[in-house]
């Protein structure tokens, strides 16, 4: 039986899913904060996929989502903060299983089309979709749905003085 | 179609609003339990602080008449109309409150469930079970409470 030791480091800002051999894994953090994960497999070779969970704002429902927020949260007054990070990772690999193989990855600072993960242990298959992404659609829409949140609260205020004054 | 994993983030999403509400409503039950025994606060704070004054100034505050004028003052608060009003007006929509909170607390855990791989999803998973307590906890105290005080 061959095993594997995947280790996540400085991933905190990121949501990193693995699946191996379209399986997703379970990670687990250790005493350094660093996510751990362990498969065992009689293969000799398997597939790995690492990637950041998508935003809300990804979909083409975005507005809609967004809607049913505003109005679940009350005009958005208990609504949280949407993530601010525009960037993810969709990384396709292959690893080669040995009895014990240990794989140490760190997760590089944000940075359009820069690397994102360094093998510090292991043997790693670094090839181009280990980089980051940009999403400027994110940014775009969330700054939309900031407007359109603010932009309801003013006509509430304005509708409340108004009837207030007239009624 | 939306994925699986945008999904989860969306449950999360919704977990987190619905927690927010809850705590709100969560506030408000507090606010009736402790509107039944803020009488209680207040006259025990009272008695507090006329006792200190008086013992700290040898008894020479009791012939100020603005201290015996403010001491009649805040005895008085207990038995003011506005106050009791307020009083009932808490203590008739605490059934409401309590259970619209309950099920909002349990469909957020539920949505946050789906999500719990996020670290704050997690911890208000965490601050959820200790809520649950303590509203279970209100749930018991505050009628025996304000039924003893009926």
């Amino acid at each position: 039986m061959n095993t594997l030791q995947l280790k996540l480091r400085n991933q905190a800002s990121f949501r990193p899913i693995v699946k191996i051999d379209d399986k997703e894994i379970k990670l687990k953090k250790n005493e350094f904060g660093s996510l751990v994960a362990n498969y065992s497999s009689e293969k000799e070779k398997v597939k790995i996929s690492i990637y950041t969970l998508p935003h809300e704002f990804d979909t083409k429902y975005w507005f809609l989502i967004y809607l049913l927020y505003y109005v679940i949260s009350i005009f958005g007054i208990f609504d949280v903060p949407y993530a601010r990070n525009a960037y993810q990772l969709q990384y396709n690999g292959e690893i080669a299983l040995q009895e014990k193989t240990v794989i140490d990855l760190i997760f590089e600072n944000k940075k359009k089309d820069a690397k994102a993960l360094t093998c510090k242990e292991g043997n790693f298959d670094d090839n181009e979709s280990n980089k980051y992404i940009y999403n400027e659609k994110i940014n775009k829409r969330r700054k939309i749905a900031l407007t359109f949140k603010f932009c309801s609260w003013a006509i509430i205020a304005i509708g409340i003085t108004l009837y207030l004054i007239f009624r | 179609m939306i994925n699986s994993q945008v999904k989860r983030r969306i449950m999360g999403h919704l977990g987190a609003i619905l927690f927010n509400i809850g705590i709100f409503g969560l506030i408000l039950c507090f606010a009736a339990a402790i509107t039944g025994l803020l009488w209680i606060v207040i006259f025990l704070f009272v008695i507090c602080f006329a006792f200190i004054s008086v013992v700290c100034t040898l008894g020479l505050a009791l012939t100020d008449a603005g201290f015996r004028n403010f001491l009649s003052g805040a005895f008085k608060i207990s038995t003011n109309e506005k106050f009791l009003l307020l009083l009932e007006q808490l203590v008739k929509a605490f059934p409401w409150v309590a259970a619209i909170t309950g099920i909002l607390l349990v469909a957020s855990a539920i949505f946050l469930f789906f999500d719990k791989d996020n670290p704050s999803s997690k911890s208000r998973l965490i601050a959820l079970s200790v809520f649950a307590v303590i509203f279970i906890i209100a749930i018991i105290v505050v009628p025996i409470v304000l039924g003893g005080k009926a």
